[in-house]
Parts: C-alpha cells; structure tokens; sequence
C-alpha cells in the first residue's frame, strides 16, 4: 500500500484533495483520512505531501482556511473549497477523465 | 494557478511571516496531538501515544520546511537572506570590499561609457526616414564628380529611387543674424527628400528638373532660424548670400540630421545647386560635387554598386574623354559615411581596450576571490557537515559576488554617466552625433549584461574548486589558519596572472605604437613650418560682384591687402596662396612636361596639385627652395614661369636638374619655364603623403579664393581679431575664416590624441593592474609557504637561494603569459595599423619596450614579496603554530 504513495501521479494529489474536502470543511489530519477513505485505503498521503500541497492550493485560492475547534475540541485549521477550488475541481476532473479513458482505451487496444 | 493570487501570497508570506510561522507551528502541532489522541482512545499510552504520532506524520519540523518550500516567495526571501549575508562579509573585510568595489566601477564605467558614445556614433540609426536604405555616392579616384555623370548614372540604373548631388559651399552671409560667414550646401532640388528630412515650417525647394535654375530660394536649419529670430511664421524673411538675396522658404525640423554632421560639413544653410556661379553644373569635366542616393526597397548595397558599375561602363564607352580608364564609381551606407571609417576604427580599437581592460579587472578580482575562498573553505566546510547543500552554497557565493558586482555596477555607472556627460559637451572632440551620448536604456542593458558576464565569470573558478570539499581536512587546518592551498588553485591563480599580463602587455604595445604614431605625426618633417604661422581665407571678387573679374583689379586688391598687413606691428612676413598646406582643395588641371609632350590632352589622375603664389610665398610659409629661384615681381605673367616641388621633379625628369625644363599646364593654357625646385609639403592632411606640386605665380592668371599667410614674431592667435577687423574694414572682398596653423594641426589629430590619450591611460592602468595582481597572489604564496620556507632555512638554507627559488617558480608562468601577449600583440598590430599613421609606428622598438618594461614591473612584483620571504626569521614562523 504504501509503495503506491510514489505512483500518486503529478497533480493527482489536487483534484483528490479537491474531491475530498467536497462541499464540506476538513482539518489537515481529516483530509488526509478521507482520501485514505474515498480511494478504499489505495492513497495514504503523507503529512510530508499533504501540507505543502494544502499550502499551496490556499495560496492559488482554490482553498480557504479557518480555526476551528475538533470533533474532540481540539483547536484546528479546517480547509473549505473556494469558488475558484470548484471551478478548478471540475477542470481537473475532466482532464483525469479524458486522460483515464485515453489510457484504458489505449490498454484495450490489440 | 493563477498569478495574481501567487503574488498576492507571497507578499502576504514575505510581510507577515511571524504570523504564518506561528499558524503554521500551531497547524502542525494540532494535527500531531490529534493523531495521539486517536492512538490513545485506541489504547496505547500517552507517551508511546505521542512518539508513534510523531513518528507516523514524519517529523514536524521536516514537514514544517516543506511547506515553507512550497510557499510562494520563499525563493525571494532566500535570496534576501543571502544579499544581507553577502553584505554581511564585505563588510567584515572593508580591505577587499574596497578594491573589488574599485575595480568593477572603473572597469564597468568606462567599458559603459565607451559602449554609449559608440552606440551614438555608430551604431544608432541616423535619424532619417528607413536609413538603411541611404547610401553615399563617390568615385574613385577623386571623390567628387560632375552633376551630368550622376544625372546619367541615375538614368542609367534601375536600383535607386533617388539620387541627389550636393557641394559645400563658403558664402558670405547676412541676414538678421547679422553678417558672417557660413557653412552652406549647394544641393540638388530632391536632395532633402531623398535623405527624408521633414521642415518644420515652409515647404521643400521648388522642382523644375533642373538643376542650373536657382530661384533664389534657401532653406536654413533650426538653429540658424533661431539666430535669425526664431518664430513660427517665414514672413517671406530673406538672407544675402554673397551679397545675393534668398528668400527663406522652410525650416529644418531641430536637431535634423544635417545639423552636426562633419561630413556634410555642419551646414546652417542649404540652396540650389545652379545659385553660385562659380559652380558649373552643366559642365561633366568638372569634379565638384558628391552624392547621396536612396535604394529601391530590398535592393542590397551591393546590387547596387554593380548597377552603378555597369551604368558608368556604358559612359565611359559614350564619353571616353572625360573619364580616365581608372574612373569607377564607388557606394557605401550612409551611415558609414557620416561616422567615417577612421572615426569607426578608432573608436571601436577604444572600445576593444576598454574590454580588455575589463577582463584584466576581471581576472585580479577573481585571484582576490580565489585567495578568499581558500581563506573561507573552513567555513564552508563547517557548514556542509551541518547540513548545507553544495548547490546551495554555490548559490550563496554567486548571490555575495553578485552583491559585490551590482554594487560595484552602480558605482560604475555612475562614473559612466559623468564620462559620457563630460565628453559629449567636450569642445575637442569633433565627433559626429556626439551630443546625442547619453545613458539610455541600451546603455544600461549593457551595463546590466555586462555587470552579469561579470558575476558569473568571478564565481565560476572559486566555485568549482570550493565544491571539492574536504571536509576532514578542511575542518582540521581550519583553525591553524595557514593550511596550504591546494595545488589546482594556485595554478589556477598562476594562470590568472599570466593571461592578466598577456592582456596587459597586448594594451601596453598598442598604446605606445599609439603615442609614438601620433608624436611622429606631429613631429613629422612636414616641409614648412607651421609655427607662428596665421592664415586667412578671402574672397577677392568681394560685394559687388560682376560676372567678368578683372584680373588686374583683383591682383591690385590682393597687394593693397598685403601691404596693410605687412605694417602690423608683429608681422614678419606676408603671402598668400589659392590654397593652403593641409588644406585638402584639389587644383588640378592637364599637365605635361617636355619629356612627354603628347600626355596633354588626356585628363589623367596624376596631374599634378596646381598652387597659385605670391612671389614671397616660400619664405613665408618656410618651404625650402632647393635649386633656382623663388618668384619675384618680375614674374608678372608675361614670362610664364613655373616651380616644381621634388616630387614632381623626380616624376618628370628622374636625376636631372628640372631648372630650364618646360610644362604645360592647363591652368596657364600655356607653356612654362621651371625656375625652380622646392621641397615637398603635406598638401592634403598630415597623414597624406606628399604629391607633385606645381607652382604658378599668382599674377599669371590670378585666383579670387586667396589664403593670405602671415608669419608672425609671436603667437598668432594674438593677431587674429587684428586681421579680421583689417579685412572687414575692405569693402573690396569677403572674409571665409582666420585660423592659426598650429590650431588647424590640433583639430586634425583631435580624435586620435583622444584615442592616444585613452589607450595611453588604459596601458598605464593595465601594467598596473597585472603588477598588482601579481604582487598579490604572491604575497599571499608566501604567507601560505611560509611555513616551508622556515623549515628551509632552519634545515640551512641559503636567503638568497630561498629568493631564487621563489623568482624562478613565478618567472616561469610570467614567461608564459609574456610569450602569449607577444603573440596577442602582432596580432593586434597587425589589425590595427590601419590607425598609426606611419608604417614604422608599429614597430619592434616599441614591442621590446612593451616586453621590458612588462617583464620588469612583473620581477619586481614578485621580488618584493619573495625578499620578504627570505628575509623570515625561523624561529617564528615555525613557533606560530
């Protein structure tokens, strides 16, 4: 499982954050554990990769943060997607499907 | 991502990074305690808990950097921290700081400054509609030819769209300016509109097609237009022209091309070609008049000049008389011609020793730099064992020196500005499009480009060899403070030295052959004596001009003219002459002598210069008469006698006598009797050699254009606003100009004792510069050897034989860069001896002095610091450690 962490392709991590955090808001530790969720354990995301990216995706403003307090009152930054974030999310998305159904159509091919 | 919001956030990170610091703890905190409250209400303890949280998420701290990494601006504030350690540095060593800062402002500022005039000079287009179309028409072998040739050549060829003759031409002027002298330019009708000239005011001169018809019309420049009162309306204004009224129909645009040109001889005023008769545009014998042309669009110079080649071919078949067998046509870019081609060797020879220059600062610094970091590898090595990538360290080398640089740059910029300001306002240098140098963007490109180069080539070689580290080594000579520098450095800083003294050598060479081609030139023998000597130019026909001149009456106000001035207290002697020595004026007409008495009819380039002389004249001047006599009043011009000068005499009749001989000259229409020989003179330029002169007396068919010569017993110039004040008193003729000889000889060479004087300064500033860098790298080999040194002399070592030692280690890489600057200065005498005007100023004498004095001031850099090493007590360089 963990070897897959290196297969996570350039600019994937995006749209899964993106697709993660969905319409709700996530602190960092729960983003990472929906991912974990929503890919059935397939993509652990390292803290090492996952905050750099939710940093970044803040500063390009497709992310929004706030302090929040924890389902076990702990104070914690949540992440909300932005207007731009779903405009982003659905770009993204329609890349990965059009690059999915190129290479599955590709794998079929004899 | 878009870029706004990238830049947004990085101003944001960059200007409040405490508080996103603080966040971004607090973040990563929260998410690691978070992970050890699921591990605990799994059922582990608090501490296990909290370590295998840690442990899972990776490392705070490494986490924490990755953000930061991410985060946008983090380049910029790396670079910050960088630029303040850099500074941080300098400061520590003000010494070092000081010299590099020196030594870029000096280079860079005069390379810049040199890099702006050049680009004003030469290479800016001329401000003139699509410019590289223009072209200028000559032919060899005279320059100048006749309106009828190039109203056929433009007949004749299908690859001009225009072409347009023009001639200069010295009236008296008056008009509300006052009265005075001009420099005006007899143009054809389509002149201004094929060098696309737009007026301010007025409208262009009228086009009849032809050029004899003169309408009186004239066009002035801005700046004569403001003399005359200025203002925006031509209110039918006129001006007399050789006493002759012009009404003004239009204004140049300011700062026209035409204003500053030396070529077209600054005009301030521009009429028709067919306005001064004494001009025959009709007449295709003549030479008088020179040609600017504007190319068909896409038509290269070169298809160009082969059109023009071929048109003047079918001429010369049709009229075969008139054009000698040499005669072609000859074309070049207009810009070429007005920058000249003298003006652009020289000045591109100035810019190449400015780069030279450059690169010998270049190469000191980067031996100082070279010193430095073998000072610094224990401080290197310190910080890549506590983690500090090589690259990053390369990088923060590159940021120190850039920061050395860029403020070295400004400095130098500044230099620049001043030189560039001094020299455009500068009164001694006649350049064209000179006032136009300032610093513009193009300048400050170069500056920046250079200032890069710079940068980059002063980390290259430090840099490479401080990425080698070894660390234990390092580490441990670190604290002693003298390690020995390892062996690729020094020679590395050896090779430096040897290619600073190759450089410096290559400039040195070519700034003697400079100083000695321009102290032969004025100290050549140039066959009068031009000390004490003042000239003026007259017009004899005067105000009221009548189509026929008298020839009696002009001889007789020429001699009331001398003998007025032969009173003046000062005056030693008086002549005159239809032109001067160094004058340029050509006079020539068909010649024979009684060896060949059937060359006369044909035009030949070889005529020899005719001079019209007042008996006096050769005592005046200092011309030496060799054999026979000097004209006397005897010679009236009814005995046609004429004097040759030695060139002509060795043309005509090789080894004989010439006294008795006869010529024909087409001036005299007539055969003469040669009476005498005098010595040559430089009749054309100082760097012209002499040509055969012939001599007439002015009273055998009298010239109206006089020069009067006066020999004074004083300085001249004190006699100048006498003379002028005399001649204007004389209603009877016109003044063109009053000039001392020794003032005309120091225009001429202006431009090259420029030169002279900056390659002279750039050879002393080089020699000094590699003495220097030489001294230095081994001062700073002694002090790393001194150790060794020490262990020589206690084991017995003989002083002197530690000196020889030292000598012959350093002599042999001075050897190398002595060798390689010898060849660099054939190779550069070679190139440029088209600038020393004598053939023997790029000779071996200087070359050898260039070697000796290289070779001594490079022992002598060695021999101080090696003395000094000698002279080491052992017993404390060996305590020391």
């Amino acid at each position: 499982m963990e070897n897959n962490q290196a297969n996570l392709l350039q600019g994937t991590l995006d749209l899964l954050i993106l697709k993660a955090i969905g319409d709700s808001e996530f602190h960092g530790l729960g983003v990472s554990r929906r991912i974990e969720q929503i890919t059935h354990g397939t993509f652990r995301v390292k803290p090492g990769s996952l905050f750099p990216a939710l940093h970044r995706m803040e500063e390009a403003g497709w992310l929004t943060s706030f302090w929040g307090d924890s389902e076990n009152n702990r104070r914690a930054k949540f992440y909300r997607r932005t207007k731009a974030g779903e405009r982003q999310f659905g770009i993204e998305t329609e890349e990965w499907t059009t690059i999915a159904r190129a290479i599955a159509h590709a794998l079929k091919s004899t | 991502m878009s870029g706004w919001s990238r830049m947004r956030a990085a101003f944001r990170n960059l200007a409040h990074k405490k508080m996103s610091e603080t966040d971004l703890d607090a973040e990563v905190r929260a998410c690691v305690e978070m992970l050890a409250d699921e591990k605990m209400a799994g059922g582990m303890p608090a501490a296990e808990a909290r370590r295998s949280a840690l442990a899972e998420f990776g490392g705070a701290e490494q986490v924490k950097q990755a953000v930061r990494d991410e985060r946008a601006g983090t380049g910029i504030e790396r670079l910050w921290q960088d630029i303040r350690f850099g500074l941080r540095q300098l400061r520590r060593s003000p010494g070092f700081a000081f010299t590099g800062l020196l030594i870029i402002a000096i280079g860079l500022g005069v390379t810049t400054a040199m890099y702006s005039i050049v680009d004003a000079v030469i290479l800016k287009p001329l401000p003139l509609a699509q410019p590289d179309r223009l072209a200028a028409v000559g032919d060899k072998p005279w320059r100048h030819f006749s309106l009828p040739t190039m109203e056929d050549w433009q007949k004749g060829s299908r690859t001009f769209e225009s072409m347009a003759a023009y001639t200069g031409w010295a009236p008296r002027i008056e008009s509300s300016a006052g009265p005075g002298h001009a420099n005006a330019l007899l143009v054809s009708q389509n002149f201004l509109g094929t060098l696309g000239i737009p007026l301010r005011l007025g409208q262009d001169f009228t086009h009849s097609g032809n050029e004899s018809d003169c309408f009186n019309q004239a066009i002035v420049t801005d700046g004569y237009w403001r003399r005359m009162g200025g203002g925006n309306a031509l209110d039918g204004r006129t001006v007399q022209l050789d006493y002759r009224t012009y009404v003004i129909v239009g204004v140049l645009v300011p700062s026209a091309a035409l204003d500053d040109m030396e070529a077209f001889g600054q005009p301030s005023i521009l009429a028709p070609i067919g306005c001064d008769t004494a001009k025959h545009p009709d007449s295709r014998g003549d030479s008088d008049f020179q040609g600017i042309a504007r190319l068909k669009p896409g038509v290269p110079m070169s298809a160009a000049l082969e059109d023009l080649v071929t048109t003047q071919k079918n001429l010369s078949r049709a009229y075969p008389r008139y054009y000698p067998p040499a005669f072609e046509p000859t074309i070049m870019p207009l810009s070429d011609f007005i920058s000249g081609t003298e003006t652009r060797s020289a000045l591109f020879a100035t810019l190449a020793a400015c780069g030279m220059l450059l690169l010998i600062s270049c190469a000191n610094l980067t031996n100082l730099l070279l010193a430095r970091s073998t000072r610094r590898r224990s401080e290197f090595a310190l910080r890549t064992m506590l983690g500090a990538q090589p690259i990053r360290l390369f990088r923060q080398m590159l940021t120190e020196n850039a920061s050395l640089v860029a403020l070295g740059s400004t400095l130098g910029f500044a230099l620049a500005s001043v030189l560039v300001h001094l020299a455009s306002r500068s009164r001694v240098l006649h350049l064209p499009r000179l006032n136009e140098a300032h610093m513009d963007f193009s300048s400050v490109a170069f500056a920046a480009a250079a200032a890069g180069t710079i940068a980059i080539l002063l980390t290259l070689l430090p840099a490479s060899h401080s990425r080698k580290i070894t660390l234990a080594e390092d580490l441990r000579s670190g604290s002693a403070g003298t390690s020995s520098a390892p062996h690729g450095l020094r020679r590395a800083g050896r090779f430096l030295v040897a290619a600073q003294i190759a450089m410096a050598f290559v400039l040195v060479a070519a700034s003697g052959w400079m100083v000695s081609s321009v102290v032969i030139l004025l100290h050549q023998p140039l066959g009068f004596d031009p000390d004490h000597l003042l000239f003026a130019s007259t017009d004899l026909r005067g105000p009221a001009r009548s189509p026929s001149i008298n020839p009696a009456v002009t001889l007789e106000k020429l001699r009331e003219m001398m003998t007025a001035m032969r009173v003046l207290p000062g005056v030693e002697e008086v002549a005159a002459a239809n032109d001067k020595p160094l004058g340029g004026r050509v006079n020539r007409y068909d010649f024979c002598s009684d060896i060949h008495p059937d060359d006369c009819r044909q035009s030949s380039a070889e005529a020899p210069d005719v001079f019209l002389v007042t008996p006096s004249y050769f005592k005046t001047v200092g011309q030496t008469l060799l054999r026979g006599r000097a004209f006397n009043d005897a010679d009236d011009g009814r005995n046609h006698v004429a004097i040759v000068n030695r060139a002509l005499a060795q043309h005509e009749w090789p080894g004989e006598n010439p006294i008795g001989h006869r010529i024909f000259s087409g001036g005299l229409k007539a055969w003469a009797t040669v009476v005498g020989e005098v010595g040559d003179v430089h009749s054309y330029s100082l760097d012209r050699t002499p040509v055969p002169n012939l001599y007439l007396p002015e009273a055998d068919g009298p010239d109206t254009s006089m020069t009067i010569f006066l020999r004074t017993a004083s300085d001249p110039t004190k006699l100048d606003e006498t003379v002028r004040r005399l001649l204007r008193s004389n209603s009877g003729l016109t003044v063109r100009y009053v000039e001392s000889m020794p003032d005309l000889m120091a225009h001429a060479v202006a431009m090259r004792q420029f030169s002279m004087w900056v390659v002279a300064a750039f050879g002393l500033l080089a020699l000094g510069l590699a003495t220097l860098g030489t001294y230095a790298l081994l001062a700073y080999e002694v002090s790393l050897r001194e150790r060794e040194i020490g262990i020589r002399l206690a084991l017995g070592s003989q002083r002197s034989a530690i000196l020889m030692l030292l000598l012959r280690q350093e002599a042999r890489w001075i050897g190398v860069g002595l060798g390689m600057g010898l060849l660099g200065a054939v190779f550069t005498g070679y190139a440029l001896r088209a600038e020393f005007y004598h053939a023997g100023a790029a000779s071996a004498p200087v070359l050898a002095a260039a070697l000796l004095l290289l070779a001594t001031s490079a022992m002598a850099a060695v021999a101080i610091p090696g003395r000094r090493a000698s002279l080491l007590e052992p017993s404390v360089t060996l305590r020391r450690e």
